[in-house]
């Protein structure tokens, strides 16, 4: 048999070991992103732009989840910086930083330090061991990459924030 | 009206399996060599998540061992409450035709339930029941069958 033909046969196996209706939709193309020194990538569906911030307006006496607040073409926007939740201890990198604009109820900024560009993700090669249970932890991908669904991860990071609000008063 | 059939050959024999007993037809993939098997098995392949022995049908039938090819098939069938699946040369097609009991009784040859001939071809119809327990015919015997009764 030629390699040819072996490599056609490897191929024929490896689809046929997918798990069934994930063949049409196997590939998926993802948003690679850097956020300190670790690699993401996150689905397209419910991101509406990347776009550079040119200026970013701080704000004080909040927790490190709030960035700041960003002007979007006349609209303001909150921007998070997902850093403390994904327990990234690498500081802010960049002189320009990126912001993701995700599709929340309301429009929200997420920091990023690199766009690395679109990437085409095999959902079957996505791993979820020794990973968080998490709703927004999709898996990591065979180069490391850590897929993230960036709404889930957001609300997750919200809802804790306002639990520890609430809590706070109730501390001796 | 007769039995559907999948009609398929091996080795220059055509044989059949009814139809409610093949799950799919796809073409052949690389197969996993089972090391210490039984020579009726020729490997294992992953269906889906699940571990899917592969039948060597040649073996069984008595017919000359080959090579699998890219332009083979492998039908996925029933045996009984497993599946498992077996290598043909080519897939042919569907067909409708009564079944007519192989003469004698069935000792050796469990795997064969009878002869049909559907689709102009006269075929061996298999019984997917005993692809994991029936005894390898003896060389040549599965054409005498499907000779004798031509």
């Amino acid at each position: 048999m030629t390699r040819n033909s072996q490599q056609v046969l490897v191929e024929r196996a490896r689809r046929l070991a997918m798990p069934l209706g994930d063949g049409a939709d196997a590939r998926v193309t993802m948003l690679g992103f850097t956020l300190g020194d670790e690699g993401f990538v996150t689905a397209l569906a419910g991101l509406t732009e990347a776009t550079p911030v040119s200026h970013l307006a701080p704000l004080r006496n909040v927790p490190a989840l709030y960035a700041g607040i960003a002007n979007v073409r006349g609209a303001l926007i909150p921007v998070f910086d997902l850093r403390s939740v994904l327990n990234i201890r690498a500081p802010r990198t960049g002189t320009l930083p990126i912001m993701l604009v995700i599709d929340t109820p309301q429009p929200a900024g997420i920091w990023v330090d690199r766009l690395d560009g679109l990437l085409s993700v095999e959902r079957a090669t996505l791993r979820r061991d020794h990973g968080p249970q998490a709703a927004w932890f999709l898996g990591r991908t065979p180069d490391l990459r850590t897929a993230i669904d960036l709404r889930a991860l957001l609300a997750e990071a919200l809802a804790h924030q306002t639990n520890r609000a609430a809590e706070a008063p109730n501390r001796p | 009206m007769g039995e559907h059939l999948v009609t398929f050959v091996v080795d220059g024999l055509v044989c059949s399996l009814p139809m409610e007993q093949v799950e799919q037809v796809v073409a052949m993939p690389a197969i996993t060599p089972l090391p210490g098997a039984d020579p009726r098995v020729l490997g294992v392949i992953d269906l889906h998540g699940s571990p899917c022995l592969v039948i060597n049908l040649r073996r069984l039938l008595g017919l000359r061992e080959a090579l699998i090819q890219p332009e083979q098939h492998l039908l996925i069938v029933k045996a009984g409450q497993r599946i498992c699946a077996v290598g043909v040369d080519q897939a042919l097609d569907v067909a409708s035709g009564d079944v007519l009991t192989v003469p004698g009784d069935r000792r050796g040859g469990e795997l064969i339930q009878g002869l049909s001939p559907s689709g102009g071809l006269l075929n061996l119809v298999l019984d997917s029941a005993h692809l994991l327990d029936a005894a390898p015919l003896a060389p040549g015997r599965a054409r005498d069958l499907a000779g004798s009764t031509a």
